[in-house]
């Protein structure tokens, strides 16, 4: 980041957030131009308003405008699940994918649908079906937030626990191996195909369960603004000053394994934007309120992951990367600079 | 116990300790004492003894296992979480490291118990904040990020955040602990005004010095009891002698607390 501290007077804050919210729209309008087919602007904006019914509506209707939305919701889930995690746990490491979060909603889906009759979730249940996987990935995830909970209360060093969750996500992945292992045919073709899931690959009945599930996330982000705030100083302080931290916690978690699970569910574990972006938002906006936080990793979280998704679709070209290669090339580099910032355990965000 | 009019905390056959209903481990036997209004308290004794549990107790964030606690005459139990948080104030050991939270961002946290549902820093907050910053002397570095302040400011900041909070009593865990000499004189002159202005300040702390010259009141807490006191009382009546009892430099200490007298 180029902007040196105490530089950016609070006035300007208004300013950003424009400009953000203009980014965030010229990103999701550029990602429903772009694909690997060539369709020129004017034709894409023909098939969004006016029915036409040619194969280009169908190529903007069907797939690149449920994807596009798809990839902002996914940014905003994972951005604000990262940036609740990185306060409750006073963790600037802490993130859905990176702690096993991400693991954990896969494990609930794994034993949905291994564990179960496949047909449950691919049968004409559909709508219900994807409540199901979508609740199951919800109790994965909270299972594991309370687990890392458990752990970083008796341990304070964030690598420790960052070297833990990673462990942790490996076994839950292992485990899930062994159930692949275990179970039918027809199970494992289902499971199989959850696990290609990406961006775009949603139903219309999966997108409404996300986008849903999503916006009940960002709801309740908005209302923990306060708490979050408060939570910066500690359980104990925030505790002292007012704030029930038992509840508080509650919903913390209850909001984050909503957020990580149901990216999960749907588009399977999506890496390093839950941790990146926060840390992205803290360094544009340089300050630690959640009040800008909050808002911040939405529009953020948002453009990353749109962006993320037009390089994966490698404009032009037939070939598609994986989501989560292009995710981890930005996270990364982001994840390495907090570590170097980080050597003696000074600062905590 | 009696309590007097001016007395505006005080416990009661106060059992404190840690660990749940089952495996609960009580520190000392019941402990009894009071600060009055515009005292600047000490709590005095040797580590590990219970005087970061007292605290804790005293303030809401530590369960206690029997006896009650007194603050403006209501039982502390009766009291609701945000209700407590306008009369009590609390400053741990631990330092806050948040990286890009301004010094007016650390203050104005301390406006928790009075904001509306999302934090709102309205004019009253506003002028809350500015005054706590003014009265602690940091006026100058209110846009400054709190990772680059000194020890000293820190603690400062942090004092101004329980200030913000307009709460009557002041609880610290021993704030002079990471300070430099001139330091710990700057931050126990500032906390003995801020008690001459009408908080009433319970602090932790290792310094005799500053227990006996600068404070009101003393708790020295043994192991089997709390003797509670003036300074001079204490010194006179010999209860300061009893924490070195155990020792071996017992007969020295003695002589040096001579010098107080």
């Amino acid at each position: 980041m180029s902007i040196k501290k105490n530089d950016l007077p609070g006035r300007s804050k208004p300013l950003i957030f424009i400009i953000m919210g203009f980014l965030l729209v010229l990103i999701f309008i550029l990602d429903l131009f772009l694909g690997s087919v060539n369709i020129r602007p004017a034709e894409v904006i023909r098939a969004i308003f006016r029915d036409t019914g040619s194969d280009i509506e169908t190529i903007v209707m069907q797939f690149r405008l449920p994807k596009a939305i798809t990839s902002v919701f996914v940014g905003i889930a994972l951005s604000l699940s990262g940036l609740q995690m990185q306060t409750i746990f006073r963790n600037p490491l802490a993130g859905p994918y990176i702690l096993g979060v991400s693991s954990g909603a896969s494990l609930g889906v794994a034993i949905v649908i291994l564990g179960f009759s496949s047909g449950l979730v691919l049968s004409g249940l559909q709508g219900f079906g994807n409540w199901i996987l979508v609740i199951s990935a919800w109790a994965g995830a909270g299972a594991v937030m309370m687990l890392i909970m458990f752990i970083s209360s008796r341990l304070r060093d964030i690598m420790t626990i960052l070297i833990l969750g990673i462990m942790l996500a490996s076994g839950l992945t292992a485990i899930v191996s062994i159930m692949q292992y275990f179970s039918s045919e027809s199970m494992l073709k289902a499971y199989v195909i959850w696990t290609m899931g990406s961006l775009g690959n949603l139903s219309s009945g999966q997108l409404n369960v996300l986008v849903i599930s999503v916006s009940t996330g960002i709801f309740i982000s908005i209302l923990s603004i306060k708490r979050l705030n408060a939570l910066l100083l500690g359980e104990n302080y925030a505790g002292s000053m007012g704030l029930n931290v038992k509840a508080s916690r509650t919903i913390v978690f209850v909001c984050t394994s909503i957020l990580a699970g149901s990216v999960t569910a749907f588009c399977g574990p999506i890496g390093f934007i839950g941790i990146a972006v926060p840390h992205i938002v803290r360094n544009i906006f340089k300050t630690s309120d959640h009040a800008i936080l909050v808002p911040g990793s939405i529009l953020a979280g948002g453009i990353v992951m749109t962006a993320s998704d037009i390089v994966s679709q490698l404009p032009g070209s037939e070939s598609v990367l994986p989501i989560n290669s292009v995710t981890s090339l930005i996270g990364i580099p982001v994840v390495i600079w907090i570590i170097l910032r980080n050597r003696n355990n000074s600062v905590l965000f | 116990m009696e309590v007097r009019d001016s007395s505006i905390l005080s416990f009661d056959s106060l059992e404190i300790g840690y660990g749940s209903r089952n495996r609960k481990r009580i520190l000392l036997p019941p402990l009894s004492a009071t600060a009055n209004r515009g005292e600047l308290v000490a709590v005095i004794g040797r580590n590990g003894v219970g005087k970061s549990t007292l605290l804790r107790s005293l303030i809401g964030l530590q369960p206690f296992y029997g006896g009650n606690i007194i603050i403006n005459n209501e039982n502390l139990s009766d009291i609701p979480r945000l209700e407590l948080a306008r009369r009590i104030g609390y400053i741990s050991t631990e330092i806050i490291r948040v990286s890009n939270m301004t010094v007016y961002d650390l203050v104005a946290l301390g406006r928790f118990p009075h904001t509306n549902w999302i934090g709102r820093i309205d004019n009253k907050s506003n002028e809350a904040i500015a005054n706590a910053i003014s009265k602690t002397g940091m006026s100058k570095l209110e846009r400054r990020y709190i990772v680059e302040l000194s020890d000293g400011e820190r603690q400062r900041v942090m004092i101004a955040r329980v200030l913000a909070q307009d709460a009557d009593i002041m609880v610290m865990d021993e704030p002079t602990a990471f300070l430099d000499l001139p330091g710990k004189y700057e931050i126990v002159n500032l906390i003995r005004n801020l008690a001459r202005s009408g908080k009433t300040i319970i602090f932790s702390t290792h310094d005799i010095n500053v227990a006996l010259k600068l404070t009101d009141r003393i708790w020295l807490i043994l192991k089997d009891r709390l003797i509670e006191g003036s300074p001079d009382e204490l010194l006179k009546n010999g209860s300061l002698e009893s924490m070195f009892e155990s020792s071996e430099s017992g007969a020295d200490i003695k002589d040096y607390l001579k010098y107080f007298l």
